[in-house]
């Protein structure tokens, strides 16, 4: 019986750094023992851990381990081309599955907290100020989201997500928080 | 006070509630908060997702708590929405008898003068009654040479005994 690669990746709300990727793949092949994923921005450039000297991460003892922790990977937002490798010992790829990702932890997140200080402080959502500026957050958001899950636009996406990331860094000066 | 999980199962029904009922008052929504519905999504959202992150993290009780009260009567009203509008029933469509064949034997007729079987598609399913000569026949054999027929209902063929004679009247009435 041949394998049919599958992964999927997700990220946990408050570790917006981190991603996790978990091997769903069906059907055994006894030849495959290892796996490789590379991370690849809509720049191009490869997502590895600090220390890793190769542009991919490698996901040994296959097919025993199903999951991969790839922690503070992740130092901001990316909408992220993921090729996942199925290799032999000897590194022959013999399967491959590519799947396009929004990670957006970090401005989700900070989403959240606005909501928080919203909720401790109702007032806010009538503050055009704030408010107008947390739904264009929420637009940023969904927009990059919506470029990736539609197009695989990685491209548009990570300009959404940039600019939401530019929101959530000059916070102070869009977010009427003391109102 | 509804659970965490009410609250998030019902904020997108609000929304929309929130929505027709601005369009419906017109003006300036009548008062209502237009940007109300993009209000409830926005915070549900938010909400919605740290709540599936770890649906256990009781942290979220008060952002939840909050977006119900913002839902405000349109939240009321979503709750009511599950309880009151039960399920619709399946509809089982009403069979229709297929319209009988009624016809004097001719040589382009449906059974043709000297001919006796025919396949009759649209009676599949169904009993047929038959009428020969304004006499009602029956599908046993009478055996002194006397008419009767065959009815087929899975393959829908039907054989007149004996073969169809010019001028003949004929009825073939399907039943359930």
């Amino acid at each position: 019986m041949s394998l049919s690669p599958d992964f999927t990746a997700s990220q946990t709300p408050g570790l917006p750094g981190t991603i996790l990727f978990t091997d769903t793949s069906t059907g055994t092949d006894v030849a495959v023992t290892q796996r490789r994923v590379y991370i690849q921005t809509a720049a191009g450039n490869y997502l590895v851990l600090e220390g890793t000297t190769t542009e991919y991460e490698a996901w040994g003892d296959f097919p025993a381990t199903t999951e991969l922790t790839l922690t503070n990977i992740l130092d901001k937002d990316y909408a992220v081309r993921v090729v996942c490798q199925w290799l032999n010992v000897g590194g022959t790829v013999l399967y491959d599955k590519t799947l396009y990702y929004g990670f957006t932890c970090y401005n989700e997140d900070f989403d959240y907290e606005l909501t928080q200080t919203v909720a401790g402080n109702p007032l806010l959502i009538s503050d055009n100020n704030f408010w107008g500026n947390k739904s264009t957050l929420r637009t940023y958001i969904d927009s990059g989201n919506n470029a990736v899950t539609r197009n695989s636009d990685t491209a548009a996406a990570q300009r959404c997500y940039d600019l939401a990331t530019e929101m959530r860094a000059n916070s102070q000066y869009l977010f009427n928080i003391n109102s | 006070m509804p659970s965490t999980a009410t609250i998030i199962s019902i904020y997108p029904v609000a929304q929309y509630l929130a929505a027709l009922d601005i369009q419906k008052r017109g003006l300036y929504g009548g008062g209502v908060d237009i940007e109300l519905p993009q209000k409830i999504r926005n915070i549900g959202l938010s909400v919605e997702r740290v709540y599936n992150g770890n649906p256990t993290d009781t942290s979220i009780t008060a952002t939840a708590n909050y977006l119900y009260a913002l839902m405000g009567k349109y939240g009321l009203q979503a709750m009511q929405i599950p309880s009151s509008t039960g399920y619709v029933a399946d509809i089982t469509p009403v069979r229709q008898l297929p319209v009988p064949y009624d016809f004097i034997v001719t040589p382009t007729s449906v059974i043709p003068e000297g001919g006796s079987s025919v396949i009759l598609s649209a009676f599949i399913g169904c009993n047929v009654e038959f009428t020969r000569n304004n006499i009602t026949q029956t599908t046993t054999n009478p055996g002194d040479g006397g008419s009767y027929y065959y009815w087929n209902s899975a393959t829908s063929q039907f054989i007149c005994y004996p073969n169809a004679t010019l001028g003949e009247s004929f009825r073939i009435t399907p039943y359930f």
